[in-house]
């Protein structure tokens, strides 16, 4: 699936998770902003922070659950208000990504961003 | 008539940029938020303030209005504006990391910094007595770009990992949080780490600018009139002090050690042998919230000749989007043919705070 990009700060997607041994996810806070994210597998916390190609298990062990992830981006760029966060989900049976873009109003204000994907 | 026509102009502008960014900035500015920074088509103009301008931050646009004691003539054109585009800002980077945007390649810094300049001013041609009163304008276009080098300080460090602590507690909690509440909890430690981010730094800055004069204000007739390269090294010390409780940073007054290594050639110099010039010399910058204190010295040496310009800049901010400035000081020999002293005075409008692009109508 291509790229895509959205507006707004709320996501719900599925993804196709095929086979694969290992379905890696990243979390890309943009435009030069500071932010964090975490994510949960249903309930259960998986990791926080800086979310780089992350393991989150084989297609077997994740099929039928829920991948929700949250994040603050934090318009600390003086150049522009733009935040967006970029959502990868690799291994499945396509590669795909998501961006989420929100201006903020006002300067050094924050953006609380969610995504939740249903692993198919 | 002139200064209410030219005022007009720029207050046009600035309300015109003002409705294109739409957007609002509740905290005071401070004086170096509102300063449109000294841009190169303004120094090749020879109506910037300073010799030496401390590198700054480019946004998308910026209008700049300021009054030369030594302008003259009349003419269509407002007389010392300045637009200044930051291209690489007027599209989405949402590939473009913080640790990449904080601690940019060379390349990318180049990028995320690179500004272009043009700026206006009337004037007499210089050359040709038989045109002295013929209204004319020079026009300038300038490029800039910076590189910031060295390592996080460790002011930066302790307020990035207040910032993550403090997110976190966000990120975890069992409802949604709204964006209100984060950013009202998140807003110090932002603003704390945008001035963190600048201390204890160097920064490269390197700079072109052209102008030119245009005879009856027709460009079939422009002449080049100056042409400067130059680099400015500049350092902001480290006097910060945080509290990772409460995200606020007590801000001392900043300091910033400034450099600037300039070469220029002036056409308008009619013997030959006075045309090129290297200037040397540096800054020393103490700046609040809304006063600024400098003073510089430079040493200009070129085809044979040597002399100096030193001078001491005030600036103080009126409004959020209104300073006054002013120099005083010893102006290089012959770059005035009423005297060395250097007076000038300036008043400085700011439009174009931050790009904010609109969202596209649906």
């Amino acid at each position: 699936m291509p790229s895509q990009t959205v507006p707004g700060d709320t996501l719900a997607a599925t993804y196709a998770v095929g086979t694969a041994a290992s379905i890696r996810i990243s979390a890309v806070i943009g435009d030069g902003q500071l932010g964090d994210s975490a994510v949960w597998l249903d309930t259960k916390l998986l990791t926080t922070g800086d979310v780089n190609h992350f393991d989150i298990g084989s297609a077997a062990q994740l099929r039928g659950h829920q991948l929700k992830f949250r994040s603050i981006a934090s318009d600390l760029n003086p150049q522009t208000n733009r935040t967006s966060v970029s959502y990868f989900l690799a291994g499945g049976t396509t590669d795909d990504d998501y961006t989420l873009t929100k201006q903020v109003a006002n300067d050094g204000d924050s953006v609380v961003y969610e995504a939740t994907f249903q692993l198919v | 008539m002139k200064t209410t026509r030219t005022l007009a102009l720029a207050a046009l502008l600035t309300a015109a940029t003002f409705t294109a960014s739409a957007q609002t900035v509740p905290d005071p500015l401070q004086l170096n938020d509102i300063k449109t920074p000294i841009s190169p088509a303004f120094v090749v103009l020879g109506v910037a303030p300073t010799d030496v301008a401390r590198p700054t931050t480019p946004r998308a646009v910026g209008i700049a209005l300021i009054s030369a004691n030594s302008d003259s003539g009349g003419g269509g054109l407002p007389r010392n504006l300045a637009l200044e585009v930051a291209p690489y800002w007027l599209t989405n980077r949402p590939a473009l990391t913080f640790a990449q945007y904080d601690h940019p390649s060379f390349w990318q810094s180049l990028q995320q910094t690179l500004s272009v300049s043009v700026a206006t001013k009337n004037g007499t041609p210089a050359n040709n007595a038989g045109t002295a009163n013929v209204p004319s304008s020079l026009g300038a276009l300038g490029i800039r770009a910076s590189w910031t080098i060295g390592a996080s300080s460790a002011l930066e460090q302790q307020v990035l990992a207040a910032y993550h602590a403090k997110a976190k507690t966000f990120l975890l909690q069992p409802t949604r949080p709204t964006d209100a509440e984060v950013s009202v909890a998140l807003r110090p430690f932002v603003m704390a780490m945008r001035e963190a981010m600048k201390q204890g730094r160097w920064i490269v800055e390197a700079a072109a600018a052209s102008s030119a004069m245009f005879p009856n204000n027709s460009l079939d007739q422009a002449e080049t009139q100056k042409n400067a390269i130059w680099l400015t090294p500049s350092y902001r010390f480290e006097r910060g002090t945080f509290n990772p409780a409460t995200g606020m940073l007590t801000e001392a007054p900043s300091i910033d050690f400034m450099t600037v290594l300039r070469y220029s050639e002036d056409r308008t110099v009619t013997v030959v042998t006075g045309r090129n010039s290297i200037d040397a010399g540096a800054r020393l910058l103490w700046e609040s919230d809304t006063i600024a204190v400098s003073a510089e010295h430079l040493e200009r040496f070129g085809d044979g000749k040597r002399t100096r310009r030193t001078s001491i800049l005030g600036e103080y901010k009126l409004t959020d989007n209104l300073y006054l400035s002013a120099t005083f000081g010893r102006n290089f020999a012959g770059e005035n043919p009423n005297g060395n002293l250097l007076a000038l005075f300036g008043i400085n409008f700011n439009a174009g705070q931050k790009p904010s692009m609109l969202a596209p109508v649906p």
